[in-house]
């Protein structure tokens, strides 16, 4: 038993110290995966832990899923998408296991979240409707950016001037998709020091789609002959604010001063059940090199501090509307989603089970 | 382990790294006699650690870490319990790989060679390689010259663009190249020590046509080899270092068609650690993140930037009305009232009441007692700093020493156990010295084995807190810049004195040009070491014979060199005397040799006389007086005689010159009026005058 035991730790260990060094292999030699394949690999190596390991119950299996969460998210606290992973599957293991556990006619307890105490009884076909669910929420990473996209033409009028900050791959998709049906004009904001503005515009103006590129400090001068804005993000906290590119938060400001109405794009992999209480909160912010705002040839000057935050908040009030893979919703619902997406229990992984 | 990019599946081709786990320097004693170079840590973290992150990052999947024997259990047993041996072999492996007899990277390449393990291009790189680069680019760019080259390339040479006066640049370290427009290196010129001036070969800029000269230039110490370099330096046993085989490969270019790359990195950091002033800066780069991703909360994943700017763990504590300046990394406990600007607090050290920290570096487990002020110091682990203590300039402690109370020390290594061989005379019987390391003291001075005469301690001292820290106002060396009209003018004299005094028509001007270069070098480095006079005398004469230079050049030549080194390096008058004072037991030792008679007398002062002639045009006043002092300090250690010098003074043209040293020439006078015509060995002079 112990040698089983211990032989199952280091396979666990071995597997986790892969999928970790990928992750931060992925960080450091820069490149950035997107979000989707963040989700996809966690997930893949999630489903081979429920497939190969020993568990006897779904109590073991939350715990073994658990242990090596958290060592994930470690890797990179500020990759809000790994843990938003393992909790969902969490929950799956755990609805599962509820509903195996009082077969198939109780669904309306599910809902009550101590209904079941301790997942401790062993069923022989949890794994099978686990897996089964896991493979749905591949599905659902799968087609989340046509989900989004299909929202395009109820959300966009003909002829309106639609401003975007930098680039991101959800908002690309759903302005190539509006433009199918709308004539629209895109004002692209560069953004500043990673420009990836450039790239977008590029992007939509191959597909084209009649394309303005106008650099940051322009933002506010541009806004007033805007319709709509629509800003990507790299996660939604729980408070409905947005963790975006840094850059976002001043247009989010000039949206509101000249009351352009704001939509986020964002699937709901992206909706953690972190709070922002500070932006210099650990695993909130990212801070990269100097080098993108400051060429170190230039030699350095020794007492100032460079600093380039990768992320902004933007908070609740200043986004009015979500447009997420299941539906639009506003801020204020986010708390509801959440309770539904993830596990109270697992809000917080670090704690103990 | 999902491969992430086919193209390299497809080619089956495997990346292989060689780490050169030493430095063959010892910049870093006595810290190096306790653990190996590549577990020095840097912000707490081992330098090893550093590369195979960042080779592993980067999708290495050999990497063969080279050290010297007596640390191979060490760096081994480090490989096997971090996380790098725990992949999949053809993911990534790590292979140590040590032997007795290296004392140079080119042992280390060579024995490289013999065990085969090279099958393609590989990375060579030197443990103290700080970098966030990505090396596949800079691979793909050396094929991309290899391409250019026909598979001439042997190598292409990272190296990164940094303003002359930039703090991260190595203050002993003068590099510059000759480029074509290709980037293919035409001529390199690597200096060590502090030769500024630099001479192009003319067939370098004639031969081909448009060049550009770079000294605005760093090395990173990241060289791209091919396949061939193992067994070139195992044909050239002499080569000791990748400077000499980019010497050696572009002087044979025309025979051997074998050429260099450089490759310049524009959007990332790279530097190597090569001494304590560097390992310093790099130490506060990688707190400004220059190197992010490679940043502290990277490794120490409870670590965190804070407002204000520096980092505090989990484990950290610091008082509130402790003062926490930016770029400061405290894994440890600060109290209250201490001041802390840019140093690193290791874990479980304690830093007491009211204590001052600047660019100070604390290992593990270390306590500073209240009351201490500590400047630009190593405190390796398991130090205790007794209460009251100021160390400054340069202080390296090594681990488990114990210093003060009270006390203070300057520019000082330290070791907790006494030197083996005794060599330091304080030091005999294995007793710390309490008067001077304070009465808790567990401490010994560690001393190299050279300076152990002890004859010209201070400047020493000066030189090696220099190159270790950086000079005293925080400055370091300034590379080329601000020198380099300084040094147009010293290449011409140097020029119209080879021309003018080329008097022997049995020579060829190439001969002595070179014979003279190699007495600078030589000189230059025997200053630098505190080598030997008779050492020296011995490098002289070899190159004499060499050469085939009449004794009388080898005087003249000399005594030309040993001016040029004095005045060569620096500009001013009071710098010229303090090279001069350094340099003066060399000085006097080489000039004695070769000045038993009068006429070789004769020759040396004549010379001085024109050097400081053709000097006068482009220099200041204050260097010229320096003629009085020079010209004393010889006479006073009977290097020569009070008859030559006057004899000589009374035939000098250049009045200018002869003016400062009026006030010399008639003390001497009165001198010998009072002494009385003792000396009859004038006569003999008036001959010799004639031949010259």
């Amino acid at each position: 038993m112990a040698v089983a035991l211990q032989k199952q730790v280091s396979l666990r260990d071995n597997m986790l110290a892969n999928l970790e060094a990928t992750l931060s292999a992925n960080v450091k030699s820069g490149r950035q995966n997107t979000s989707q394949e963040t989700a996809k690999l966690v997930l893949r190596s999630l489903t081979a832990i429920v497939k190969d390991k020993e568990w006897k119950n779904a109590q073991d299996l939350l715990r073994i899923l658990r242990d090596f969460g958290k060592r994930l998210i470690e890797v990179d606290p500020t990759e809000t998408v790994v843990g938003n992973v393992v909790r969902r599957v969490l929950k799956i293991v755990r609805d599962d296991y509820l509903r195996v556990h009082l077969g198939h006619s109780a669904d309306q307890k599910l809902l009550l979240p101590h209904a079941v105490d301790d997942y401790a009884t062993a069923y022989v076909d949890l794994k099978d409707h686990v897996l089964e669910s896991i493979d749905e929420f591949e599905q659902e990473i799968d087609y989340a950016l046509d989900n989004i996209t299909q929202q395009a033409d109820r959300l966009i009028n003909d002829g309106e001037v639609i401003l975007t900050y930098g680039k991101s791959r959800t908002v690309e998709a759903f302005l190539k998709a509006a433009k199918e049906t709308r004539s629209i004009t895109v004002v692209v904001v560069e953004g500043a020091p990673k420009y990836d503005g450039h790239e977008m515009a590029r992007n939509l103006g191959n597909a084209n789609i009649a394309t303005t590129l106008v650099h940051d400090s322009a933002v506010f001068a541009i806004m007033g002959r805007v319709h709509k804005v629509i800003l990507g993000t790299h996660s939604v906290m729980a408070d409905g604010g947005l963790k975006a590119y840094s850059g976002a938060y001043s247009v989010a400001c000039a949206a509101k001063h000249y009351s352009v109405p704001l939509l986020v794009c964002t699937p709901v992999y992206k909706l953690t059940p972190q709070f922002v209480t500070s932006e210099d909160q650990v695993g909130f912010n990212k801070l990269e090199s100097p080098q993108e705002i400051y060429d170190f040839a230039d030699g350095d000057f020794d007492e100032a501090e460079i600093l380039n935050p990768t992320y902004d908040y933007v908070p609740p009030d200043l986004v009015p509307l979500f447009i997420f893979n299941v539906g639009g919703n506003s801020p204020s619902y986010v708390y509801r989603l959440l309770s539904e997406l993830y596990h109270p229990d697992d809000y917080d992984l670090k704690g103990d089970v | 382990m999902a491969p992430r990019d086919k193209t390299d599946i497809k080619a089956n081709e495997v990346l292989q790294a060689v780490v050169l786990a030493e430095t063959f320097s010892p910049k870093f004693q006595p810290l190096t006699e306790m653990m190996p170079f590549a577990l020095l840590p840097l912000l707490g973290r081992p330098l090893l650690d550093y590369n195979l992150d960042l080779l592993y990052s980067n999708g290495f999947q050999e990497v063969y870490v080279f050290c010297h024997s007596r640390n191979a259990d060490r760096v081994k047993e480090f490989v096997r319990t971090s996380k790098w041996s725990s992949f999949p072999p053809t993911r990534f492996v790590v292979n140590v790989i040590s032997a007795e007899n290296y004392v140079a990277p080119g042992d280390m390449i060579r024995d490289l060679d013999g065990k085969a393990y090279i099958r393609e291009n590989f990375l060579l790189i030197e443990a103290g390689v700080i970098t966030n680069t990505d090396l596949r680019q800079l691979m793909e760019a050396h094929k991309n010259n290899q391409v250019i080259s026909n598979d001439k390339n042997l190598m292409t040479i990272t190296v990164r663009k940094m303003a002359p006066d930039h703090l991260t640049r190595s203050p002993d370290e003068h590099f510059a190249l000759v480029l074509d427009p290709s980037c293919k290196i035409l001529y390199a010129h690597f200096n060590e020590h502090l030769n500024k001036n630099m001479s192009i070969p003319l067939k370098v800029s004639l031969a081909n046509g448009r060049v550009s000269i770079r000294a605005d230039l760093a090395q990173t110490k990241l060289v791209f080899c091919s396949k061939h370099v193992p067994a070139i330096f195992s044909d050239n046993f002499d080569y000791q270092h990748t400077n000499d085989f980019v010497k050696g490969i572009i002087e044979h270019e025309d025979i051997m068609g074998n050429s260099i790359y450089i490759h310049e990195v524009t959007e990332s950091y790279a530097a190597c650690i090569t001494n304590m002033t560097l390992y310093s800066r790099i130490a506060i780069d990688v707190a400004k993140r220059w190197t992010y991703p490679y940043t502290i909360d990277m490794y120490i994943r409870d670590c965190h930037p804070q407002r204000g700017g520096y980092y505090v763990s989990s484990a950290g504590r610091i008082h509130p009305s402790a003062h926490v300046g930016q770029f400061s990394v405290v894994l440890g406990q600060v109290a209250d009232g201490a001041r802390i600007t840019k140093s690193f607090v290791g874990e479980g050290s304690s830093v007491g009441k009211n204590v001052c920290l600047d660019e100070v570096t604390l290992g593990k487990n270390v306590r500073i007692e209240e009351g201490c002020k500590l400047t630009k110091c190593f405190v390796a682990d398991d130090c205790v700093v007794f209460k009251d203590s100021t160390l400054l300039a340069g202080c390296i402690l090594s681990p488990g020493v114990k210093v003060g109370p009270n006390v203070d020390l300057k520019q000082l290594r330290l070791q907790s156990v006494p030197l083996e061989d005794g060599l330091s005379g304080d030091v005999v019987d294995g007793v710390p010295d309490a008067a001077k390391f304070g009465k808790s003291c567990l401490a010994f001075e560690y001393t190299e084995d050279e300076d152990s005469d002890g004859d010209s301690d201070e400047s020493d001292d000066l030189v090696l807190i220099e190159e270790r820290w950086g000079t005293e106002d925080g400055k370091l060396s300034d590379g080329f810049c601000s020198q380099e009209e300084d040094n147009d003018d010293d290449e011409d004299d140097n020029d119209d004195d080879v021309l003018d005094g080329g008097e022997s028509p049995l020579l060829s001007l190439d001969d002595t040009d070179l014979f003279f270069k190699e007495v600078v070098e030589s000189l230059q480095r025997g200053i630098e070491e505190n080598i030997k006079p008779a050492n020296l005398i011995l490098e002289i004469n070899s190159s004499k014979h060499a050469y085939n230079v009449t004794i009388t050049d080898v005087i003249e030549l000399t005594t030309r060199a040993l001016l040029t080194i004095c005045v060569g390096e620096k500009k001013t008058g009071a710098q010229f005397m303090a090279v001069f004072r350094k340099g003066s037991t060399q000085i006097y030792g080489i000039l004695k040799n070769y000045m038993k008679k009068e006429d070789s007398q004769r020759v040396c002062v004549e010379e001085i006389g024109r050097f400081y002639t053709s000097l006068r045009a482009n220099c200041d006043e204050s260097l010229i007086k320096t003629i009085q002092n020079v010209l004393n300090f010889l006479y006073q250690r009977d290097v020569i005689s009070e008859d030559v010098v006057l004899e000589w003074f009374e035939d000098y043209e250049d009045k200018e010159t002869a003016a400062h040293l009026k006030q010399f020439i008639e003390w001497l006078q009165q001198d010998s009026s009072e002494e009385g015509d003792t000396d009859d060995s004038s006569e003999n002079d008036d001959g010799d005058e004639e031949s010259n």
